[in-house]
Order: C-alpha cells, then sequence, then structure tokens
C-alpha cells in the first residue's frame, strides 16, 4: 500500500515543474504583447456566478468557493455527463464511478452509498434531488441534455444558507442556454463504441406572446448503453447456512456455490429517455424536465449476472418563476414548483442466507414514490439603490408526499413468499425562512452574512448561517475568508421506512456540517490561480449500519421485519453513527495562451477525512485524499479541429467495505483516466460538427468490492475489486439546421 | 411461507388513494403554474459592477476617447421614466462607476437622466459633452430613435441589454457560458467616431 501511496504523490511534483513552466510562459506574454489587452481579456475571463448568494457576481467576490464550467469546455474536453465535467474540470469535487450511476464527493469526503444526497442539484435554479431519498444523479440518469447547459456553477462547501437541506458537500446548477446561444434546430447522435448510443433532438427559438418578448429552448434525448461486459472471478460463497449446501448464485444453476467465475454478459445496462425545456416570457420563466433511468450492475450480491437485477427512476420537475421590480428598492421573486420521482428496484437471489425458502430464487421488490409542490418568495432590498447594501428576504413552504412498498416474491410466480412490509404512506409541511446581507464597504472590501432557518416535523428546527468577507489588497488579488454551515434532512427512507432486510430507523436526527474556508486568488491577464485551505466537522452522519446477530434476533422478536430467522441473517437500520472531521488544501490554476488559442488548467486538492472508531481514526472509504485534474487545448480554429487532453487523477482509496470486514483493508489503486478529444465543425457541411475522444484509466479496479463476499470467510479471504472500463472510444455528430 | 391475500388488499386501499390524492394535487399544481403570466421588460445579463468596470476599461481603448472627453469624462446613465427595473440599473451603475477612480485615467462624473424622446437627450449629450450614455433595460423600443439621433454625435453609447447592440447601440454586454462578452456595433461605433483597436475589436461580438 505505501507503494500506491508514493505513486499518488509523484504526479503533484510533475504538476508543480509544468506550473512554473507554464507562470514562466505566461509572464513572457505579458511583456512581450505590444498593445496590452490583457487585462481586459481578464475581465472577459472571469466567470459570472449567481449560485452562491442568489446574486449575480464575479466568481472571485462570490462568499463561497465558486467555479463555472463553461459549455465551450464541455464540448472541447469530450464531456458527457455532469460527472464527467466534475472530474475534468473542476477543483476540489470528484465522482466515483460504481457501474450503477456513479457517486460524487468533495475534498476528500464521499459518502459511499448516499445516490449523491450531499450534493444540491439545481438545474436554472430548480431543484434536481429527488423527494423520496434527496438523491441527485451525475451520470447519464441525471437527464440533462449536455448540448443545451450554458455553463455550469459549482458551490464547493457547505451551501445551506439559502438552499436548506442537502447542500453540505456543496452545489451543482447547470444553467442552460438562451435561445440565441440555441437557435434553430438540431439532432444529436454520439456512441460510445460499441457499447452506448446517445440521440437528441433541440429546439431554440424567440417568440412574442401578449406583446412580450419569449423564448422556448429544449432537448429531448435517448440513451441506451449495454456493457461492457467484464469478467469478474469466480468468488466461493460456502456451504449455505440455510440449505447446508454449497449455495445457489443463479436461478438456473444448481448449488455450486460458485457467483462469477465468467464473463457478465447481461445484467450492465442503461436506458435514458430524457427532456428537458425551458420557457421564458418577459420576466416569467417555466422549467419542465423530466426522465426515465433504468439501470443495472453486475456487482451485488445476488445472483450473478441476472438482468432482472436493477432499478427503474422516473422523475419529472416543474418550476415557475415570475420576478417583479416593485421599485428601485424592492424586486419581488415568486417560484412555484413541483417534483415527483418513482422507482422500482429489483433484487434477484437464490443463495439461501438471502433467499431462506427453500430452492426457490426471491424477488426483492421494492418501489417508492414521492412528490413535492412548494412555493419559494424572495424579496431583495437594495437600500441604497446602488447595489453596495443589498438584503434578501425568502421563505419557502413545501407539502411533501411519499408511498412506499416492498415486497418479496417469488421470482418464477410473482407470487408472495410472505406478507409484504406496511411502507410509508406519508404527507407532511415543511417551511423555511432565509436572510442574507451582503455590505460592499468599499471597493476592495465585500462582506456578507445569512442564515436559514428549515423546519420539518421529524425533527427541531435547523438554523445554518454562513458568514464571509473578501477583500481585494492588490490589484487582481482576493482573499477570502468564511464559515458556512450545511444540514441534509434524513429522507423519508432513511428516517421512516423499511423493507423487509432493513428495520425502520429510530429517531434518525439531521447531518451537520460547519466548516471554515480560506482562500487567497490572484488573476494576472488572462490566468487565475486560487489556492485555499478548509477545515470542517461532521456531525450525526446517517449511515446503514448492519445489526449483530443479537439485534438482529431482537429485532424479528420485536416485530420490526416479517422476515424468518435464520442463522446468518443479514438484517441493516439507518443510524446517526458518525461524526468525523475534514481539512486540507486545494489549488488551481487556468488561463489561456496566445490569443484564446491554448487553453490550460489544472486543479490539485488533498483533503484528510478521519473518523473516530474504537482503535483510532480511520478514512472514509471511497474518498480520495488526493484528487486533481489537468488539461491542455490547441484551438486550430477555422475549419481545423480543437485538440483537448485533459486528465484526472484519484489516489488511493480504501474499498467501500474497509470496516474490517477484510485483512489487509483493500484498497483501489491510483487511478488516472487520460482523455484526447478532438472537435469542431466539419469543413464539408455547413452545420455539421463533430467530436471523437479516446478514453484510457490506468488503473483496473475501483474502490467497491463486488459479489456476495462481503466480508472474509474461510473459502475467500480476500475481496474482488470493482472493474473499471478502461479504454474507449466515442464518436459523436452534431447538425444545426 | 403463505400469502395473506386479505391483509395487502386492506393495506393497499388507503395507500391507493393516497396515491390518486397525490396525482390529482400534483397535476392541479402544475395546471396553476402552467397558468399564464404576464412578464415585465427583459433584464440585463451581467452585473453592474462588472458592467461598470468593463465600460472603463473598454473607453480607455477608444482612441477617440481622451478628445471626446476633454478633461473629465461626463457619463450619462438614461433611466426610462416610471420603469423601477430602468431606474435601478443606472443607480446602480452609478454606485459601481463612483467606486472607479477614473475612466480612460480621466475623473469622471455621472449624471442619472430621465429619458423623454430621443432627440432630447442627443440635445442633453450636447449641451453636456458627454463621453459616454449608458442605457438600462427598457429601451428596447426606443433603440432605432436613439440610433437616428446620435448618428451625427460624438459619443460611446453603452447598452445593459445585448439585443441594443444590433439595434444601433455601440457597445454592449452579454453572458455567454458565464463569461461576459462584449458586443459592438461596428457601422454605428464609425458613425458615432469610437474607434476601437483591433486587438480590442478581436474580443468583441462584431455586428
Amino acid at each position: 500500500m505505501q507503494s500506491l501511496q508514493g505513486v499518488g504523490v509523484r504526479p503533484a511534483h510533475s504538476i508543480a515543474r509544468w506550473l512554473i513552466g507554464v507562470l514562466l510562459i505566461a509572464a513572457t506574454e505579458r511583456v512581450a504583447s505590444a498593445e496590452d489587452v490583457s487585462g481586459l481579456e481578464g475581465m472577459l475571463a472571469e466567470p459570472i456566478v449567481s449560485s452562491a448568494s442568489k446574486q449575480s457576481e464575479g466568481a472571485s467576490s462570490a462568499p463561497a468557493l465558486s467555479m463555472s464550467l463553461s459549455a465551450e469546455d464541455l464540448r472541447r474536453y469530450g464531456i458527457k455527463t455532469l460527472a464527467e465535467a466534475i472530474d475534468f474540470l473542476a477543483i476540489g469535487v470528484s465522482s466515483s464511478d460504481n457501474l450503477n450511476g456513479g457517486e460524487v464527493g468533495a475534498r476528500g469526503v464521499l459518502l459511499t452509498g448516499d445516490r449523491g444526497s450531499h450534493f444540491l442539484l439545481l438545474v436554472d435554479g430548480n431543484v434536481m434531488n429527488d423527494p423520496l431519498r434527496g438523491g441527485a444523479s451525475f451520470g447519464v440518469g441525471a437527464g440533462i441534455p449536455l448540448e443545451l447547459v450554458d455553463h455550469i456553477e459549482i458551490v464547493v462547501g457547505p451551501g445551506s444558507v439559502l438552499y436548506g437541506s442537502n447542500a453540505m458537500l456543496g452545489l451543482v446548477n447547470v444553467v442552460t442556454k438562451r435561445a440565441k446561444d440555441y437557435s434553430g434546430a438540431r439532432v444529436i447522435v454520439e456512441s460510445s463504441l460499441p457499447t452506448s448510443i446517445r440521440t437528441g433532438v433541440g429546439v431554440g427559438t424567440p417568440f412574442t406572446l401578449f406583446g412580450q418578448d419569449g423564448e422556448v429552448t429544449t432537448q429531448l434525448e435517448y440513451f441506451k448503453q449495454q456493457g461492457p461486459d467484464f469478467f469478474f472471478s469466480a468468488e466461493n460463497t460456502g456451504v449455505d447456512r440455510f440449505t447446508g449446501q454449497p449455495g445457489r448464485n443463479s436461478r438456473n444453476d444448481g448449488p455450486t456455490g460458485i457467483w462469477g467465475g465468467r464473463t457478465a454478459r447481461h445484467s450492465l445496462f442503461a436506458e435514458a429517455p430524457s427532456g428537458l425545456v425551458r420557457v421564458a416570457l418577459g420576466n416569467t420563466e417555466l422549467h419542465l424536465q423530466g426522465s426515465y433511468y433504468k439501470h443495472g450492475a453486475p456487482t451485488g450480491p445476488g445472483d450473478f449476472d441476472d438482468p432482472a437485477t436493477g432499478e427503474r427512476e422516473t422523475r419529472a420537475s416543474i418550476g415557475l418563476s415570475h420576478r417583479i421590480a416593485v421599485s428601485t428598492l424592492l424586486d419581488l421573486s415568486v417560484r412555484g414548483y413541483a417534483s415527483y420521482y418513482d422507482t422500482k428496484s429489483h433484487f434477484i437471489a437464490s443463495r439461501g442466507v438471502l433467499c431462506p425458502f427453500g430452492l426457490v430464487t426471491c424477488d426483492y421488490a421494492s418501489t417508492g414514490s414521492a412528490s413535492w409542490v412548494g412555493l419559494e418568495m424572495q424579496s431583495t432590498w437594495d437600500w441604497f439603490r446602488d447595489g453596495h447594501f443589498v438584503t434578501i428576504v425568502g421563505a419557502d413552504g413545501r407539502r411533501r408526499g411519499v408511498q412506499t412498498r416492498s415486497d418479496t416474491l417469488q421470482v418464477d410466480t410473482g407470487t408472495p413468499l410472505y406478507p409484504a412490509d406496511r411502507g410509508l404512506d406519508r404527507s407532511d409541511f415543511t417551511v423555511a425562512a432565509y436572510a442574507q446581507q451582503t455590505w460592499a464597504v468599499s471597493q476592495f472590501v465585500k462582506l456578507s452574512g445569512g442564515a436559514r432557518i428549515d423546519s420539518d416535523p421529524r425533527f427541531s428546527p435547523v438554523v445554518t448561517p454562513r458568514i464571509a468577507a473578501d477583500w481585494n489588497p492588490w490589484a487582481g488579488g482576493t482573499i477570502k475568508l468564511s464559515y458556512a454551515s450545511a444540514f441534509r434532512a434524513p429522507s423519508w427512507d432513511e428516517a421512516d421506512n423499511s423493507t423487509a432486510r432493513r428495520i425502520k430507523a429510530d429517531h434518525l436526527l439531521p447531518e451537520k456540517v460547519q466548516s471554515f474556508d480560506a482562500s487567497v486568488q490572484h488573476h494576472f491577464g488572462t490566468h487565475r490561480l486560487v489556492m485555499g485551505g478548509f477545515y470542517s466537522h461532521w456531525t450525526n452522519l446517517v449511515e446503514l449500519v448492519a445489526l449483530s446477530d443479537a439485534e438482529a434476533i431482537a429485532a424479528i422478536r420485536n416485530g420490526q421485519t416479517t422476515v424468518p430467522f435464520t442463522p446468518g441473517i443479514e438484517l441493516t437500520q439507518y443510524r446517526n453513527s458518525r461524526d468525523f472531521t475534514n481539512y486540507g488544501m486545494n489549488m488551481g490554476l487556468d488561463g489561456a495562451l496566445d490569443s484564446g488559442h491554448v487553453l490550460y488548467g489544472l486543479t490539485l486538492t488533498g483533503a484528510l477525512a478521519k473518523r473516530n472508531v474504537s482503535s483510532g481514526t480511520t478514512r472514509l472509504p471511497v474518498a480520495p485524499q488526493l484528487l486533481g485534474n489537468a488539461r491542455l487545448a490547441f484551438v486550430l480554429g477555422q475549419d481545423l479541429p480543437t485538440i483537448a487532453l485533459a486528465t484526472h487523477i484519484l489516489g488511493p482509496r480504501p474499498a467501500d467495505l474497509s470496516d474490517g470486514q477484510f485483512t489487509p483493508t483493500p484498497y483501489a489503486p491510483t487511478q488516472v483516466e487520460l482523455r484526447l478529444t478532438l472537435s469542431g465543425d466539419a469543413p464539408w457541411i455547413k452545420g455539421l460538427s463533430y467530436r471523437a475522444m479516446v478514453n484510457y484509466a490506468v488503473a483496473d479496479r475501483g474502490p467497491y468490492v463486488v459479489g456476495p463476499v462481503t466480508s472474509s470467510i474461510p473459502s475467500e479471504t480476500s475481496p474482488q475489486l470493482i472493474p473499471v472500463d478502461r479504454f474507449r472510444t466515442t464518436v459523436g455528430l452534431a447538425y444545426a439546421f | 411461507m403463505p400469502s395473506e391475500p386479505s391483509r395487502p388488499d386492506r393495506a393497499e386501499r388507503p395507500r391507493r388513494r393516497g396515491r390518486a390524492l397525490h396525482r390529482r394535487s400534483f397535476a392541479l399544481t402544475l395546471l396553476v403554474l402552467m397558468l399564464p403570466t404576464l412578464g415585465i421588460a427583459q433584464s440585463m445579463q451581467v452585473p453592474s459592477a462588472v458592467q461598470a468596470e468593463l465600460t472603463v476599461k473598454v473607453a480607455g481603448y477608444d482612441r477617440n476617447f481622451a478628445a471626446r472627453a476633454g478633461s473629465k469624462a461626463v457619463i450619462l446613465l438614461a433611466a426610462m421614466p416610471d420603469d423601477p427595473e430602468s431606474m435601478r440599473a443606472a443607480l446602480e451603475l452609478k454606485g459601481a462607476l463612483s467606486r472607479l477612480p477614473t475612466v480612460g485615467d480621466l475623473p469622471h462624473e455621472e449624471q442619472i437622466v430621465t429619458f423623454n424622446n430621443a432627440a432630447g437627450l442627443a440635445d442633453n449629450v450636447r449641451a453636456r459633452k458627454a463621453a459616454i450614455v449608458y442605457f438600462g433595460p427598457g429601451f428596447a423600443k426606443q433603440i432605432p430613435a436613439i440610433r437616428e439621433a446620435f448618428s451625427t454625435l460624438d459619443v460611446l453609447t453603452v447598452g445593459a441589454v445585448p439585443d441594443y447592440v444590433p439595434a444601433g447601440i455601440v457597445l454592449g454586454f452579454d453572458l455567454v457560458s458565464g463569461r461576459p462578452k462584449l458586443l459592438i456595433n461596428i457601422s454605428q461605433a464609425r458613425k458615432q467616431h469610437v474607434a476601437f483597436p483591433a486587438s480590442v475589436l478581436n474580443l468583441m461580438k462584431v455586428y
């Protein structure tokens, strides 16, 4: 393991040398320029963000580490999903591919199994986290057509002060294009050969209605993936404690006791039709989004390569906002919104320890649907009418409803093997209020402070404050200090639901995080450098905990589950079980050379997240301590392609089951992913554009234990880690009418 | 394990009623949300503070700016009467400009003027020897008249709304991929004796 960590450090030296080289080139370029427009170029390169404070402002003066990923960069570097945008372009944030939608973390914290619920995902300010679990998808299941994306704002660090629950690691706001940047019609076809294909059609057009200027932009797309086919080593599950025979790991095979040992050809798949529509009329904006995401992966502990194991998720959301400039003092905005989410999952298992009903195969079928409707009103008070002392006061009311059901069925007949759990059928009402004050004390100093209170009938009100200051002590330089907090309300599923193998939680509390951040930023010409440090403390983290044998027996006796007792039965429960600290540093440098013909960027983050255990402290599983990315693009112009090389690195990471299940602790090696992209307009057909990507991953294993051996047993003492799709070529064409 | 047919049925009934209620309330909300709502004027894309910094920076590249401005750069900030958004944009820009020491290396003075008609504003520009005239939101329908009235003036017109530039304002701001973008109406610039070097024009979207 030491050697792996050593490998993880080595690239930092290379990056430092490269960084010095770029700085020297940048300095030389500046001196050599005859007519210095570098200052103007720098101003035009400064991203404008609005997510951190709900006010439009330069990224360097936002009250949190904010960045904006441009549509050009998404295309230039061959980005296909939000997760890839985060990996290749963002600072301090990374995703982790579990072959089933992926997971996202930030600054050394990645909470595996959280379904993205520690990030708040917005599209044009509308929340995309689902109403059932608070989860957010950053992969193909997000249902966000990237051609329609104008830019992606990422705010790293706690952000509940204006947004409430879920913004613990940060928030991602996808801003879609206006009709002027997406005019006409287009068709898109892109394929990662030969495993997936994505097709899309989009339209953008202005219109006039009731004497008002309006516009509509929309893109519908369809994604389908089958494979790649991975080989899984055989795992000997030993003698089944229920049957006394070797375990069955397939509904058709006999009791072989062997899982895997062959290539999985049927169970890694995804299908995702989606659509997004934005209509604007004057100061009124309507946003509609819908997606369906069917996906499965051959990585779970159930039957090997069974295509029926998987999940189908349906999402729909609508937001209608209207802004009124009441006077020079007061702006009012109102936003009505609704969101619907539905999930159906199947888990197929034949092994007696998972399906204790004789020689049958179980289908654990879970369904859940949830919705919310809400109204948010916000007032903005510009007290001196010049934007230097502005108060925002807002309130948000939301009605939520949720239904769940969990059945254990015989897979062949669909008949119940025992009575279904009652599931949930609940509704409630939450309210929140927030206020924020910004004060531009002078041209050089800006202060910001605010707090939000969220009331949820399931627990006491939560207050999440934030204070921030930024100071420009020298030309082009900004020093930022901030304290921010955030929380995540346990989802209905975590707090009140139970399934056949999971008993209901006992009074879960909301997770909380507090963070102190400091950063120095400097821009010189088109080059921007940011360096910062942070310290965070997390409390009441919600975890799915495996019950001990004694606890499982007690749960069965108390009627907390209808599952009959079998030796070795595995039951779980969500609990507030962990506090941990997280601290580290990050840096980023990006810019342009040669009048924008050469673009570069790099980021590097080193972070520690330590949780206390009885034997001392341990690392969070799956979360990397070292992460970063680097990119370089040559914009050749005219009919020539843009050539871009991007890479991202994740340091060695403990696997998801690294809490004593295996000795030694399983680690995923350092992962370096390289991507070469060629993109441009086809010279021979007007309106036709293309991009082609070649992707290569250095490591062949990721940080997830796959298969039924989830702890050391006599027949299998070491785990099998998830395989990585190491080499993939993607080609895409788009035609604009 | 035998199933219990009566139990799931009893449990299912209220659940179905609950689902139906949620579907109805969801559909009703969609309907209410989709009722047409009248909007008001188009708002600007780039924040005032950034517009002010860009205006100051770009004006410095105008080869005729120093001659036009004389010893002090007078900047008129036009606002539409009875349009709070337009007036606020003028006030915000005045505040933002007041925090910047110079415009094109010259001291500067900002004045907010209420717009009555294009000819009147042109007279005002002549009388005050304004070097820059800024138009916030709310001027979309007046831009053609302003273009005509200003065609014989020596002044840099600046628009907060991107659509103003192709219609006849010399310099404007847009937000593209989250970055500010400069827009220029090159023929109107020539008419108003605004001349930027090629290196600056290369950074602009030219109409």
